[in-house]
């Protein structure tokens, strides 16, 4: 069990939170991906994924952010990430994911995306 | 030049561990250098993890050595010495985003077999600021 991801969710209903804080690979993946599914199980018709406090990524983390936005897809739901520190957003730019998945700058703006 | 070398136990834990042994290059090597190596390191050390086929008493070797112009690193994994080598190479094991993500951002990689299973990669260190001492 790792101690280097914690996991924060916020909100209820209509719109849920999950703000990751710490890094984020194979020791913590699991456990994300459970909270994921726990919070999408309550079928909010926004998730905001907020990675501004998350300090690292690798393609462990891509896989699992990939696997929330494909449910998201087939669940019509809205999957929308806060951008995170250079580190992190890079990992996505590389993988060519930034085009690819919502990202906004802060969470006030998710609630404005089209 | 400057080497590291650690032994990490084979749980998923060692991921992180192989990233905080890197800490010790900050300051010898730019830290867009030293994000660059936690990324693959974690790669490679996700895959040893995954693919790698170790038990508890398995211990994943990671080795990294600084020279001038470029950074090595090499995580090794145990053979068991009663098995020949996998036929199935492991490069195809490290799979998907892993390899891509390698591929982008070393200057050479590749696996070696033998007793173990050995990936490594380079990255030039071209660009970084240059020592104070070096005539200019």
């Amino acid at each position: 069990m790792s101690d280097e991801l914690e996991v924060e969710v916020r909100g209820a209903e209509e719109s849920v939170q999950v703000a990751l804080l710490g890094e984020l690979d194979i020791s913590s993946a699991e456990r994300l991906e459970n909270e994921l599914r726990r919070v999408e199980e309550k079928d909010p018709r926004m998730l905001v994924l907020d990675l501004r406090t998350l300090r690292f990524i690798d393609s462990t983390g891509l896989r699992i952010v990939l696997g929330a936005d494909l449910r998201a897809r087939r669940d019509g739901r809205k999957l929308v990430i806060v951008r995170g520190p250079e580190p992190v957003h890079r990992v996505f730019r590389i993988a060519l994911l930034d085009r690819r998945l919502e990202f906004v700058d802060d969470p006030d703006s998710a609630g404005g995306a089209v | 030049m400057r080497r590291i070398e650690v032994h990490l136990e084979a749980r998923p834990e060692a991921v992180g561990l192989a990233r905080r042994t890197l800490d010790e290059l900050a300051g010898l090597v730019s830290e867009p250098l030293l994000e660059d190596l936690r990324l693959m390191v974690s790669e490679l050390v996700t895959n040893s993890i995954r693919h790698g086929d170790l038990g508890r008493e398995d211990r994943i070797r990671l080795l990294a050595e600084v020279a001038d112009r470029t950074v090595r690193v090499d995580v090794v994994n145990p053979g068991d010495g009663f098995h020949p080598p996998s036929i199935e190479p492991t490069i195809y094991q490290i799979s998907g985003w892993g390899l891509f993500l390698l591929s982008q951002l070393a200057d050479r990689w590749g696996v070696d077999g033998g007793d173990g299973t050995r990936v490594w990669f380079e990255v030039e260190r071209h660009g970084e600021r240059e020592s104070p001492r070096r005539a200019s």
